[in-house]
């Protein structure tokens, strides 16, 4: 079972568009932190534990903790255990990173662009840019940590320059990059834009895959002939079924983007005091399911839960999912070419 | 990263991200990979061996195909609570249960 802790609701960046929603100081007591753990361990099968925030880095003394008693708990059971975390890149020293590499963390570095977009678009609490600090902590990411992930937000504004960060973070050593489309943007005057960034992105994607040294670019990767054969189908989530999110106050959630600063009774699916509601996840299932839908998309059920204008983010998951689909059979007929 | 493995990366992306589209063609050729060229009715194989779709939180599937994923399954099982857990015990995770 997969559960990701929230550690924290506190975060040293204010993105401009931030889902985790107002900062405060409240982090996951060391008790709930070990029931969540448990919980991950209730299952037979594989265990995942996520790191999440906030920014977990502000927690990597509780982070730490629970990442060794996690892997004491596998080893003693003969359970097979993943790690992994999602961090803004700020905090990381070198004691930071042998930790990571010590038990073999898969990270997803969240970094929107090069400095100027990143100063833009996440900067520090303060207003000071971060992007000259983000990009340095990356090249240490690619130097000591075998696998990971660089997490891009993309905007009307940043598509301009995405490909030469993207050009920038190849050369770089980055292997593995994931866009991620902000759907409550107003994406109405940049669709030619997105495009021609979209195709030419998908057309680095797959010849990439033609050489030792692919670039695989979500969403294109999982639409390349080599990666549907051998995939499960939907790019989704266990949705609260074997995958579930723990706030810092014990609430669970389908996904930790839904968890946001904790309010939204809506989406809750349980408690660790209560257990899981499983009337509730089956509802909200449903829920998900008829909108997504209704506007002709699949993929993860929690877009559908988002908070804000739901309307108008799945009818921009739909324009996302038709110009990926246009890119990549334009580049895989290149590729065939 | 080794300086050969980022001397090669500088070397290809030269050739990916070149203004022009490069062919697959090109790209082989320079990149001294002729061997590996595609035939038309060829899908070009991934390089990889690690998981190159493993989702991180906050990583988002966007929909991967056009069409409507198809309904879940129904839930099945009873669902297991945590046990209530008193202050500061570590206790250790239930064994996995043995196969027949
Ligand atoms: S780093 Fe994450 S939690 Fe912090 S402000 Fe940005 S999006 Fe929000």
């Amino acid at each position: 079972m997969k559960v990701c802790l929230v550690l924290t609701h506190q975060c040293n960046l204010g993105c401009s568009y931030c889902y985790a929603g107002e900062k405060f100081k409240s982090s996951m007591s060391w008790e709930i932190g070990l029931r969540s753990l448990r919980l991950a361990f209730s299952r037979p099968g594989p265990v995942e534990v996520s790191f999440f925030g906030g920014e977990p880095m502000i927690a990597f003394d509780s982070l730490a903790r629970l990442t060794r008693v996690a892997s004491t708990w596998a080893s003693r059971a003969g359970r097979e255990i993943r790690f992994s975390m999602t961090t803004n890149a700020t905090i990381l020293k070198d004691k930071h990173l042998r930790f990571l590499r010590h038990y073999n963390f898969f990270v997803g570095v969240s970094v929107d662009g090069v400095e100027e977009v990143q100063d833009t678009q996440r900067p520090f609490l303060s207003g000071r840019g971060s992007g000259q600090l983000v990009w340095r902590n990356l090249e240490a990411f690619c130097h000591q940590l075998e696998d990971f992930r660089v997490l891009m937000v993309i905007r009307p504004g940043t598509l301009e320059s995405l490909p030469q960060a993207v050009e920038r973070m190849y050369r770089m050593g980055v292997s593995k990059v994931s866009l991620l489309p902000d759907t409550e943007a107003d994406w109405s005057n940049s669709r030619a834009l997105l495009t021609r960034v979209y195709q030419q992105l998908a057309r680095v994607c797959f010849l990439s895959m033609l050489t030792d040294e692919p670039m695989w670019i979500s969403p294109f990767v999982e639409q390349h002939p080599a990666q549907l054969a051998g995939s499960e189908g939907s790019g989704g989530c266990g949705f609260g079924a074997d995958e579930l999110a723990v706030s810092p106050a014990g609430h669970f959630y389908p996904c930790a983007r839904l968890v946001g600063p904790d309010r939204r009774t809506e989406v809750r699916i349980g408690s660790l005091a209560d257990g899981l509601d499983w009337e509730r996840i089956a509802q909200l299932q449903l829920q998900a399911d008829e909108k997504m839908n209704s506007c002709g998309t699949g993929g993860c059920k929690c877009l559908a839960l988002m908070p804000g204008d739901q309307q108008a983010q799945l009818a921009n998951v739909a324009m996302f999912t038709e110009i990926t689909g246009e890119a990549c059979q334009n580049a895989l007929e290149m590729v065939a070419a | 990263m080794s300086g050969d493995k980022i001397n090669r990366r500088r070397f290809l992306a030269d050739l990916l991200f070149a203004g022009g589209a490069v062919t697959a063609a090109a790209l082989l050729a320079q990149a001294g990979e002729a061997e590996k060229k595609p035939s038309p009715s060829d899908t070009p194989k991934a390089t990889c061996t690690s998981d190159p779709n493993r989702k991180l939180d906050g990583d988002v599937a966007l929909p991967s195909s056009p069409t409507p994923s198809p309904p879940e399954p129904p839930l099945g099982g009873k669902p297991m609570a945590p046990s209530p857990m008193v202050k500061g015990e570590v206790k250790s995770p239930q064994r996995q249960p043995k196969k027949p």
